[in-house]
């Protein structure tokens, strides 16, 4: 009897002693880490070959290149360089609202694509004006539902009877939207013609893979707001880190 | 069969009766697939610009005038029309190596600067579909030049959007044009060596977590350029164990640091300050991080020494489990055993 007992506590303990190998597992895996840290990781660590030192596994992204001419030139040019291509498509270069009609705010969307082989960069917005027709009747930049939101800050936007224009940004891959994290969150475009600065909207890390990024616009009048066509340009450039 | 019959004269008679509705809704239909198609065609024209290159490192002596190509491709099936503007900036806020536009020409260096293509400078250049057209930028530096450094953008801006706008006023529907630019930055700077001290460049801060409990470890690095002259130092990481064993070195990427800033090395993340990271999954014990920046050659290098601790607390505790309960079952064991 007693060794019938001892058999079914000896049976047990394989699921005991299973415990701490489980505790165990998380130090065999890989280090849990976003697809964006990876990247950075492998650009950073530029480790010599024939260093004996551990190197990142999967190279995904490039390192950092330049061309540099050591010889001169033309006389008095001591060096240069210069480094990288760039290119930054968009969709659509118009977004259609229709006919507007008060309280009911339309939204449209465009897909940014960029690739920076050897350069991390940014992405600036600005506007020339806000929506205005040729009489000057302007739709002024969204404040959004709390007031609060400007070019710089954003802030949620989803009652029907807050008017105005506004954008977000949606990332898609690869990219960091500063601002606008959230659903239903919006801010203003920058307005040059109040001489405002252009905007910081997304950062970027170099990749030959194109990077997007998603931007809605929200368009919604007030019942006082006189019909007619408004139309404005948002621009976006694509500027590399130095 | 007197019903079937008189079913089918009768469906025959309804058919006749909405012929015309049918026919009418057809119509509609087609109009409407017609539109949405044409409309779905004229928005989805993708639009892009590239530019090579991104980034031009000058350092110059006066009087010299300075010409290196800046090639530009229209890939999209339109012609582009694109505006050529010149602006300066400064270093972004964020010190990572983002920049700030100043207002417009705010030193007056500008004027000296062109983009000529063939002979002729240009604001305004048309690109046709699959294009590839290559431009010069022209910078003159008169021999009484300021020395100084001048950061600019070279910005081809997309504009034929601005044109549609005015171009809108006859349609009822609202609309938002967009335009898109890129940007090449010039770092140019005149006369560096008249002005560039090797005591300009400090670490201002090297820091990591002093306690980790696993790898990769991440290390903020910020240098200070107090220089009049943009420079791009070489550094080091080397990491020792407890033991004094090298077992790591990072090479720094090299990045520019513009005259009278700081800036953290390493790439961008999303909401931190760029960093170095040095990529080793298991640590046991305490390390020592020593950071060496070349300032030029000859001198010694700028060195700054961090410790920094891994204790593996997961580690120790599925250790520590594991052995307190194979010695719980082994004396249990045990005194079942005797108590037999």
């Amino acid at each position: 009897m007693k060794s019938k007992i001892s058999m079914k506590i000896l049976n047990k303990k394989p699921l005991i002693l299973l415990i701490p190998v489980i505790l165990l597992i998380p130090l065999g895996a890989p280090p849990v880490t976003s697809a964006q840290s990876l990247n950075i990781q492998i650009d950073e660590i530029n480790t010599a070959p024939d260093q004996t030192i551990p190197t990142p596994v999967q190279l995904t992204s490039p390192p950092l290149q330049s061309k540099t001419v050591e010889e001169k030139i033309s006389p008095g040019i001591q060096n240069f360089s210069q480094i990288g291509m760039m290119s930054f498509s968009i969709s659509s270069n118009r977004l259609d609202f229709g006919t507007l009609s008060p309280a009911n705010p339309v939204i449209r969307n465009i897909k940014l694509s960029l690739i920076s082989e050897f350069t991390d960069y940014q992405i600036l917005a600005y506007e020339n004006h806000p929506p205005r027709t040729n009489n000057n009747t302007v739709i002024p930049d969204t404040t959004c539902d709390n007031g609060t939101c400007t070019e710089k800050s954003s802030s949620v936007w989803e009652n029907s009877l807050t008017y105005g224009f506004g954008f977000r940004c949606v990332a898609l891959n690869h990219l960091f939207c500063l601002e606008t994290l959230d659903t239903n969150e919006y801010m203003q475009v920058a307005n040059l013609s109040a001489n405002e600065l252009p905007q910081v909207l997304i950062k970027g890390i170099r990749n030959k893979e194109p990077q997007e990024a998603q931007i809605d616009f929200k368009l919604n009048t007030a019942g006082t707001q006189p019909s007619g066509t408004y139309a404005n340009t948002v621009t976006f450039i694509a500027v590399p880190n130095y | 069969m007197r019903t079937q019959i008189s079913l089918s004269i009768e469906s025959e008679s309804q058919l006749k009766r909405y012929k015309p509705l049918c026919f009418l809704i057809a119509i509609l239909s087609f109009s409407f697939g017609l539109l949405t198609l044409y409309a779905g065609k004229a928005d989805a024209q993708e639009r892009g610009i590239k530019v090579s290159p991104s980034l031009l490192e000058l350092k110059v002596v006066p009087p010299t005038t300075v010409r290196t190509p800046i090639s530009v491709e229209n890939p999209g099936d339109e012609t582009a029309n694109l505006t050529i503007e010149f602006r300066e900036f400064k270093s972004g806020r964020k010190l990572g190596g983002e920049i700030e536009y100043l207002p417009t020409n705010s030193s007056g260096f500008l004027k000296n600067v062109a983009l000529i293509e063939n002979t002729d400078p240009k604001t305004n250049v048309s690109i046709g579909p699959g294009q590839k057209k290559n431009f010069t930028l022209q910078i003159t530096i008169n021999e009484k030049e300021n020395p100084s450094d001048y950061y600019f953008s070279v910005l081809f801006i997309r504009s034929d959007s601005t044109n549609q706008e005015n171009e809108s006023a006859n349609i009822s529907n609202s609309f938002t044009y967009i335009n898109t630019a890129v940007a090449t930055n010039v770092l140019l700077s005149v006369n560096p060596s008249e002005r560039q001290n090797t005591k300009s460049l400090l670490i201002n801060e090297f820091t990591t977590k002093q306690l980790v409990d696993k790898g990769p470890v991440l290390f903020n690095i910020k240098l200070q350029n107090n220089g009049l002259s943009y420079v791009k130092p070489k550094g080091v990481i080397y990491i020792k164990n407890m033991f004094g064993q090298l077992i790591g070195k990072i090479d720094l990427p090299a990045q520019n640091i513009l005259a009278g800033s700081s800036r953290f090395l390493g790439s961008a993340t999303q909401q931190s300050t760029p960093k170095v990271i040095w990529n080793e999954t298991f640590l046991l014990g305490p390390y020592n991080a020593t950071l060496e920046i070349e300032t030029e050659a000859g001198k010694p290098p700028l060195k700054k020494s961090i410790r920094f601790t891994a204790v593996p607390l997961k580690l120790i505790i599925g250790v520590l489990t594991f052995v307190i309960i194979a010695l719980v079952t082994v004396k249990r064991a045990k005194t079942k055993m005797n108590s037999k």
